[in-house]
């Protein structure tokens, strides 16, 4: 197979044909709404990759021949940038799809203050910036047609004498024209070309899929594996190591192409304006690198092998094609071709239309603006969307003119081969401005505007002029002895800082010129009221909601200009839909009606999509401009929207408080509430109690009045009666005086050690008589021997007596029995005094402890109780710390359990004394 | 002193500022003074290892970041419907806005 010029320029030709068919297709499909794959994470990630251009797809290879591993650091930067995407990459596009941001001049103009200035002169940089590199990509397509074809000596066919140059021309048209017809079809809401985005991902693949080819080829068809190639380089004589420790290049590549990942347009076109959807961004962070790693996998060993087996004096950057074709194997020579091809045809597709978008929007569409005086708008002044779409199509048209013109001029030099790095210095510029734009709330226009232009002079200076040093004596002139002999302003030794690496020299001053212009200017200057605005909307756009926008201008037109306005650059069908779902009248019948200012935000960031920010503000106000109000006006309404959401917030703050107390005082009410139903019943349950002996006395004591009719016999029982009643009338009132004392809290109950043990013997042996009365046996289980616990003996007697006395009197077993027994636990002294009686019926278990409780129904005839014994008991053993609970003990009736804490103190001389 | 694991698990699930890991270490493994350690040396495959370390840390980066793209707290809502509409009307703290 003989690869004719003709054949390979026919196949070029052909493959572009095959892009245009898939960017037709995709615009087809994502037009009915049909996207799909389209809008997918990997299409995102390879269009991405529009980084890798013909610089790196030949250009690697030729810097790894000639400076080893430095062709890295091209590849490392971008992946730093991606895998750190949380904090830069996410916010940047968020900012886009927030402010309907169309590039990167319009990203900076639009932060600080809808300058116009500022995107002018970003747009001019990136102009002169990317200019020589679209010259890199036609001189890239140019030698790669030549080396494809030429080499083989057919010089028969016609398209064989072309030269370079017209070769280079005919590329350039071919591609101005494919780039037109793609990327200015219309003019769209958000500078999305699904078409164009589609055709750069298949050269995505197209290139890695060619590289990868050479690369197997080299590395396992002609060779034997890796280790192999480097073997083979060390017998030729190639270096297969660094010349030299990595150092400052190093470095400043690495900062560089971090700084270009962001910067370059069409990175920022791809990155962040296309991007459909910011969570692709999450897939990209690491699918990037991925990609960028597989196209670097082969550099190393092509370059080598290339040293290695090809003619001295051959050119390092065509080795991809040349060691194919040095074999024989030309259909790979011409799939390597057609991938070199695809890197160069996918960069200056999407840079020239980035670039132009920049163009346009920030330059003609402003000077078009400003020329047409507003009186005679009415009518004829021209359709914007048109002028739009104009002014892009020769735009793309001019900066192919411009980069053909570039690679004319330094034609047979060498002064190509370091210009991608020439080209991100320039950009790199952007950088600072960039941070402070999303970073610092009060870096200023003026700092920005400063920065840029002072970084760009001395890049300007110190790198892109001496890279004409090689065709221009006046030039090299300059760099050898200083403009006018001043050595100290040599562009490559400024202020004789000599002996560095060019690069590094021109990214370490540009850099530090920049920033500590930034710094200083943005610390001396202010914001003006509309960066004031803008500056929040950058900085906080995680913390922002949308409602808080504040509205730049207000509504102060009719809506029949606004209209107008609107279908002027949007056209009439997209216009139309935009003030009929707002619900905005636009017919000439609702000419006088004014509009909500939000209407009008949405309107101006709607435009702002097609235009850019600073244009689409510059003509709302121009349509607003009759009653306009001043900005500085604008800004106070601002400032007094934003303390009366302080305030609201405040009082809402103030109100969640009283809600809160509000909640507190209802509890303690309810609280209250309880205590004084209690308190009632307490006091009809003891004057109930009261009554009974009371009735009976006074009727005894009656009887006892009438003076006949009764025996000595009888009146001494009714006296004793008497007697009986009053003592427990005592004993009733002396429980309630008890219990108060011990609701109140007693003043003198002191808390001693004392020996429990010692304290229920003495209450058994107080309850003995009784028991003997009852004919009840007490028995004595295990004991827990002595046990030291912080009471007061008194009280404690008391429980003890309490409870056994209960147990004695309430029993009506036949053989009435109660047990007492105590034991020392892990939860501490432990007494369970149990009966063989009846028990507490289930009914009573639960408010056994309660007051004026008895477990007998009142008609009982022994019921002598009052039902406040058990309480008291409670009551004492809760403030012993301890606990007093029914449980179920050895024997079959109730059991009580005291569970008393052992006092874990030394002091027994004191428990004898208490005891 | 024993931990409590629930909280302590839960609120790593929901930290951002890990992302933090792969960026730095990636700045620093590339950077001079690490990245000369290896300099001049031949690994036993024939190969330099300086080629070997930087695709090593170019790998290791790699799959920092897929570890990281895979945790929930990175998971991003498409813009339109992200923030304005889930989020209260007022900001948590007007005095940060002043």
């Amino acid at each position: 197979m003989i690869l004719s010029p003709d054949f390979v320029i026919l196949t070029a030709v052909g493959y572009v044909g095959l892009l245009f068919l898939l960017a037709y297709l995709s615009d087809a499909r994502a037009k009915s709404g049909n996207a799909g794959f389209l809008s997918s994470p990997a299409i995102y990630t390879l269009s991405i990759s529009v980084y890798c251009t013909s610089w790196t797809f030949y250009g690697a290879v030729g810097t790894a021949a000639r400076s080893g591993l430095e062709f890295m650091a091209i590849y490392m930067g971008p992946t730093l940038v991606f895998v750190g995407w949380w904090f830069l990459l996410r916010k940047l596009i968020r900012i886009a799809h927030s402010q309907h941001i169309t590039s990167i001049a319009d990203f900076l103009s639009s932060r600080f203050g809808k300058s116009s200035r500022l995107a002018v002169l970003v747009t001019l940089i990136a102009v002169v910036s990317i200019t020589p590199y679209i010259a890199l990509q036609l001189k890239a397509i140019t030698t790669s047609i030549q080396t494809v074809s030429v080499a083989k000596g057919t010089g028969a066919d016609h398209l064989a004498t072309l030269d370079e140059v017209t070769l280079a021309l005919g590329v350039a048209i071919g591609m101005a024209v494919f780039t037109i017809l793609f990327g200015t079809r219309n003019v769209d809401a958000r500078e999305q070309h699904p078409g164009v985005v589609a055709a750069i991902a298949f050269e995505a693949v197209v290139k890695l899929l060619a590289l990868l080819a050479v690369g197997v080829f080299v590395v396992f068809g002609v060779s034997d594996g890796f280790a192999d190639i480097y073997a083979r380089a060390v017998d030729a004589g190639v270096r297969i190591h660094e010349a030299e420790p990595f150092g400052s290049r190093w470095v400043a590549v690495l900062f560089l192409s971090a700084c270009a990942v962001i910067c370059l347009p069409r990175q920022f076109q791809i990155t962040v304006v296309e991007n459909s959807n910011e969570d692709h961004l999450r897939t990209a962070s690491w699918a990037f690198p991925c990609y960028m790693l597989a196209m670097s996998l082969f550099i190393l060993p092509i370059a080598l092998y290339g040293q290695t087996t090809m003619p001295p004096g051959s050119n390092p950057d065509m080795f991809v094609l040349t060691l194919p074709m040095s074999t024989g194997h030309d259909a790979l020579a011409l799939f390597a071709f057609i991938g070199g091809f695809s890197s160069a045809t996918s960069m200056i597709i999407v840079a020239s239309i980035a670039l132009s978008i920049m163009v346009s929007n920030h330059i003609v569409v402003p000077l078009a603006l400003r020329r047409a005086p507003r009186s005679d708008e009415a009518g004829e002044q021209r359709d914007i969307a048109r002028l739009l779409l104009r002014s892009r199509r020769i735009s793309i048209a001019l900066m192919l003119l411009l980069g053909f013109l570039y690679f004319w001029l330094t034609q047979g030099s060498d002064a190509l081969a370091p210009i991608g790095l020439i080209s991100f210095g320039g950009v790199a510029q952007f950088l600072p401005a960039m941070l402070a734009a999303i970073f610092w709330r009060t870096a200023t226009m003026k700092g920005a505007l400063a920065a840029i232009s002072a970084g760009f002079v001395v890049w300007a200076w110190t790198l892109f002029l001496p890279s004409f040093d090689t065709f221009s004596p006046v030039v090299a002139d300059v760099v050898a002895n200083g403009p006018w002999g001043i050595r100290a302003l040599r562009p490559e030794a400024l202020f004789g800082m000599e002996g560095m690496d060019p690069l590094v020299h021109s990214v370490f001053w540009s850099m530090l010129v920049n920033v500590s212009v930034l710094l200083c200017v943005s610390a001396a200057t202010g914001q003006n009221a509309l960066e004031r605005i803008q500056a929040p909307l950058f900085v906080d756009v995680f913390r922002r909601s949308a409602s808080l926008q504040p509205r730049i201008l207000r509504g102060s037109a009719t809506t029949s200009e606004l209209f107008f306005v609107a279908e002027r650059v949007l056209g009439w069908n997209r216009a139309r839909a935009l003030f009929d779902t707002a619900g905005v009248p636009h017919r000439q019948t609702a000419q006088q009606q004014g509009v909500s200012a939000d209407f009008i935000a949405r309107l101006e960031r709607e435009l702002a999509g097609s235009i850019g920010s600073a244009s689409a503000h510059i003509l709302l106000t121009k349509a607003i401009a009759g009653d306009a109000i001043s900005l500085e006006e604008m800004m106070q309404i601002a400032d007094e929207t934003q303390q009366a959401i302080e305030y609201s917030h405040a009082l809402e703050l103030k109100s969640q408080e009283l809600h809160f107390t509000a909640q507190q005082l209802k509890e303690a009410n309810a609280l209250l509430k309880e205590l004084h139903q209690q308190k009632d019943e307490f006091l009809s349950q003891v004057s109930h109690e009261v009554r009974t002996p009371m009735t009976s006395i006074r009727s005894f004591a009656e009887i006892l009045m009438e003076p006949e009719g009764l025996t000595p016999e009888q009146r001494r029982r009714f006296i004793s009666t008497i007697h009986n009643e009053s003592v427990r009338l005592t004993k009733l009132l002396d429980e309630i005086l008890d219990l108060s004392a011990l609701e109140q809290g007693e003043r003198d109950w002191e808390n001693v050690p004392v020996d429990a043990e010692d304290v229920l013997d003495q209450a058994m042996a107080v309850c003995e008589a009784l028991a003997r009365k009852r004919l009840v046996a007490i028995e004595s289980g295990a004991r827990a021997g002595n046990c030291i616990v912080l009471a007061d003996t008194g009280r404690l007697s008391q429980v003890f007596i309490n409870i056994i006395a209960n147990a004695i009197s309430h029993n009506d077993a036949r053989e009435p029995v109660v047990h007492i027994s105590s034991r020392v636990t892990q939860e501490g002294y432990v007494v369970d005094i149990s009966d063989n009686g009846s028990g507490i019926p289930p009914l009573f278990r639960k408010k056994i402890f309660d007051k004026f409780v008895r477990a007998e129904p009142d008609g009982t005839p022994d019921s002598q109780g009052l039902g406040l014994g058990l309480n008291i008991s409670h009551k004492i053993v809760g403030k012993l710390n301890g606990r007093l609970e029914l449980t179920a003990g050895a024997l079959p009736g109730a059991c009580f359990r005291i569970v008393l804490p052992v006092w874990q103190g030394v002091a027994p001389e004191a428990v004898r004394e208490n005891a | 002193m024993p931990s409590a694991p629930g909280p302590v698990k839960e609120e790593r699930a929901e930290r951002e500022d890990i992302a933090l890991l792969v960026p730095f270490f990636g700045v620093v493994l590339l950077m001079p003074p690490l990245l000369n350690l290896f300099e001049g040396l031949l690994s036993p495959l024939g190969v330099p290892v300086e080629v070997l370390y930087l695709f090593g840390v170019w790998l290791l980066v790699i799959a920092g970041a897929v570890l990281l793209s895979r945790r929930r707290q990175f998971r991003v809502l498409t813009p339109g419907t992200a923030v304005p509409e889930s989020r209260p009307a007022v900001p948590a703290d007007p005095a940060g806005d002043a």
